[in-house]
């Protein structure tokens, strides 16, 4: 990207962009302390350095769905497993995770947060709790902080996302086609990271402080903003996951995923 | 006065040997491992053999030689038994996960930028330094590495024989081990010099608890466990098996310089003092040694000893010198831009690096490298570059981190406006096989107004692969007791 006046055609990985798709399974009625505990990581970089933009993290999303729980929608969606709460995760994020893992998992206050999340997990009948990379044998050999590797694979068996698809346009899909592609992640600006975005704002730092503050979401005024539905969404008030401080990192995304193996088909307890 | 016990640990991981500049690397095949397991044991201090490894402990005379012993994984397997290996490996698997791919994997590969011409397809053939008859050059049968630190050239080559000697004979009455790569280092002018002109080994990490604090010294110390093995440490980011606590790990790599290519990168600047700044903004130093952040005009004589290493990017440390002279700090890269060697491997205070929010504690390398091969003057077709260890307790977050997240990619500095984003570190130069956008290095004049515009940068093109690898090993460089029981084919 030397030449700002001839189309991107080659992406270095630093600027490539991956989601991340995570399904916990929680401990039930554990959901609600889990997004508890979400919030208590998101307010980390207020407490050290300012991370958000190294982070290259673009959006994010949590949510939680307790046991029994019906969908939402007239089709079924996100669903726990019998006997379990789920935490889902989704976020979209710069470059290849690989590199940046140990050093999210080196920080020792999100390593604290994140063995929170280890807490808070069931993986009964998924993995043996002597196997290195279960919840149960990370937490009780020093948690994530001293075994970053091993809570990598962790992820990695509930990561529905493949960090190794970046974000392409669609003539990209078409002209470089992958096996058997896991899904297509559409980039309307590919290579475009926080960084790069950041390059034209230099009073970001007055314009996002590092201590957030509130910020009030104006209503569109819509035909669809009449029905029951709000159109914005807002963070529904009977699942205490608050809106984040905005471009905040988001935990679980850090360690988030070198080239992935496939994640194991899901137990087939999950209900349609 | 010291906390860590030194005796127990091998004197290359902590001390510089940098009075003992005739070197030689020695990279032994394990053919018979009972043989193999008496030569660890002799080679334990106290054994009452010719040579032993150096501890870390102080020196009441400087000794002849200094000697430091490592092991792959597979001279490790072959010494320890797997059954054994396995147990470590699932005690430490953090600490461990690098050292057991090896170097010469294709993941390693493709993390540290071993590609191409630098793959390991390539290695141990290049420089003439195979030595292992009737084998084809590979890293398949290289066990053990032993490096001997001497003063002269002639007592390198005495030492080198008298090691040898030791070696115990095998079952079939040849050596058990065989000596099968050997690299040898010798002096430059000035001695710590490297073939690209600069004078190189200024800025090594300070340990805690080993570096004694030194008046006006601001720079931070790391903790020990980043480099000698201590599992127990709450600092320590891994677990470690007590077999490889106050051991430490390594890379050792052979890296070839090319000068000829480096000086027709420099040339495209104009006359000498062009050039200067041209190498001096690549590297973060001039060839002196001197930190262009420091005295960005030219090389300084009076800033010498800790000061050519006590300085911040984003604000000046109590101590620094010239601090005085620059109102506002070096935010934008312009007097040592992001992508400077210097500035990319040590971001010190910039946070705005990718993951540094600890002063690159976490990521910090203890570097023993040397060069080898004549001057370049001397004869410009010959073989030379760079031999030695890169250093810490942890390879994954130290040095593969530092080698893929800020040397191999741009990008890790947000912001940064430049036209490629720092792309790659100019001095080792892109990939032959990955140069989209890497070829240029961006540098910002002195005059540009800031914060600056893309287009304020001068674009120098025609950064070439200038360091190509041609040999790497990972090794586990044991402690004292760990040493002695390799000698008995045990970890406890």
């Amino acid at each position: 990207m030397t030449d700002t006046n001839v189309p991107i055609t080659v992406l270095q990985p630093s600027d490539q962009q991956h989601m991340l798709l995570l399904f916990l399974p929680v401990i039930k009625g554990a959901a609600t302390l889990l997004a508890q505990n979400t919030n208590t990581l998101l307010s980390a970089p207020e407490a050290g350095p300012d991370l958000r933009a190294a982070t290259g993290v673009h959006f994010f999303m949590v949510t939680a769905v307790a046991d029994g729980a019906a969908s939402t929608l007239p089709v079924p969606t996100f669903q726990a497993a019998e006997g379990k709460d789920l935490f889902v995760v989704l976020s979209i994020y710069d470059a290849p995770f690989t590199p940046y893992i140990s050093a999210f998992t080196s920080n020792v206050f999100i390593a604290a947060g994140l063995n929170k999340v280890l807490e808070a997990l069931d993986e009964s009948g998924i993995v043996d709790p002597k196997d290195p990379t279960s919840a149960a044998y990370i937490l009780s050999h020093g948690g994530v902080f001293k075994n970053a590797p091993n809570f990598i694979k962790l992820l990695l068996r509930y990561n529905f996302a493949d960090p190794a698809i970046p974000a392409a346009t669609s003539k990209d899909a078409i002209a470089n086609p992958q096996p058997n592609p896991k899904y297509f992640l559409g980039g309307t600006f590919p290579g475009l990271t926080i960084g790069s975005i950041l390059q034209n704002y230099p009073n970001a730092a007055d314009l996002w402080p590092q201590a957030s503050v509130p910020i009030t979401f104006v209503p569109a005024v819509t035909a669809a903003s009449s029905s029951d539905a709000p159109a914005v969404p807002v963070a529904d008030p009977a699942i205490p996951i608050a809106a984040a401080p905005p471009a905040a990192p988001e935990p679980p995304a850090a360690p988030a995923a070198p080239a992935a193996p496939e994640a194991p088909a899901p137990p087939p307890s999950y209900r349609s | 006065m010291s906390t860590l016990p030194l005796d127990d640990v091998q004197g290359v991981i902590l001390r510089g040997f940098r009075s003992f500049r005739s070197i030689s690397h020695l990279v032994f095949n394990i053919a018979d491992v009972a043989g193999a397991r008496r030569l660890c044991a002799l080679l334990v201090p106290g054994s009452g053999a010719a040579m032993t490894v150096t501890q870390a402990s102080p020196w009441s005379d400087k000794p002849e030689y200094c000697l430091n012993a490592g092991v792959t994984k597979r001279g490790l397997t072959k010494l320890i038994g797997a059954t054994n290996y396995a147990a470590l490996l699932q005690d430490s698997g953090t600490l461990m996960s690098a050292y057991d791919r090896g170097a010469d994997d294709p993941v390693t590969a493709g993390i540290v930028g071993d590609t191409g011409d630098s793959a390991p397809a390539h290695w141990w053939q290049r420089d003439g330094g195979w030595a292992l008859e009737g084998t084809a050059p590979s890293s398949a049968p290289l066990d053990m590495l032993v490096t001997i630190y001497t003063q002269t050239s002639e007592a390198r080559e005495q030492f080198v024989q008298t090691l040898l000697a030791m070696i115990p004979a095998g079952a079939d009455g040849t050596p058990s081990v065989k000596l099968a790569y050997r690299r040898d280092c010798d002096p430059l002018d000035p001695p710590d010099g490297i073939h690209f002109g600069y004078v190189d080994g200024i800025s090594q990490p300070r340990v805690e608890g080993f570096d004694d604090p030194t008046k006006d010294d601001d720079r931070p110390t790391v903790p020990s466990c980043f480099f000698v093995v201590d599992g127990a440490a709450a600092a320590a980011p891994y677990n470690a098996d007590p077999f490889l606590t106050n051991g430490g790990f390594g890379a050792f790599r052979v890296l070839y310089q090319d000068v000829a290519q480096f000086q027709a990168f420099l040339a495209q600047a104009g006359d000498q003092p062009a050039q200067d700044l041209l190498a001096a903004k690549m590297c973060g130093r001039w060839k002196d040694g001197t930190p262009i952040e420091v005295s960005p005009t030219g090389p300084d004589p009076s800033i010498e000893g800790f000061a050519l290493s006590n300085f911040n990017y984003l604000s000046a440390s109590p101590n620094q010198k010239n601090a005085a002279a620059k109102p506002d700090f070096d935010t934008y890269g312009q007097r040592c831009p992001y992508a400077s060697h210097t500035r990319r491997t040590n971001p010190r205070d910039d946070t705005a690096f990718k993951f540094n929010d600890d002063m690159a504690q976490t990521h910090r390398v203890m570097r023993r490298a040397f060069a080898y091969g004549p001057e370049f003057a001397a004869d410009p077709a010959a073989q030379r570059g760079l031999a030695g260890l890169f250093m810490g307790a942890n390879l994954t977050d130290q040095f593969e981190f530092v080698m893929q997240s800020w040397m191999s990619m741009g990008g890790f500095r947000s912001p940064d406006v430049s036209p490629n984003k720092s792309g790659c570190d100019p001095l080792f130069g892109p990939q032959k096989d990955n140069t989209a956008g890497l070829s240029d290095f961006d540098c910002l004049p002195d005059s540009a107004a800031l914060p600056p515009t893309r287009a304020a940068y001068q674009s120098t093109p025609g950064l070439d692969r200038f360091v190509r690898t041609d040999g790497s090993l990972y090794v586990f460089l044991p402690s004292v007791h760990a040493l002695r029981q390799m000698g008995e084919g045990a970890i406890a």
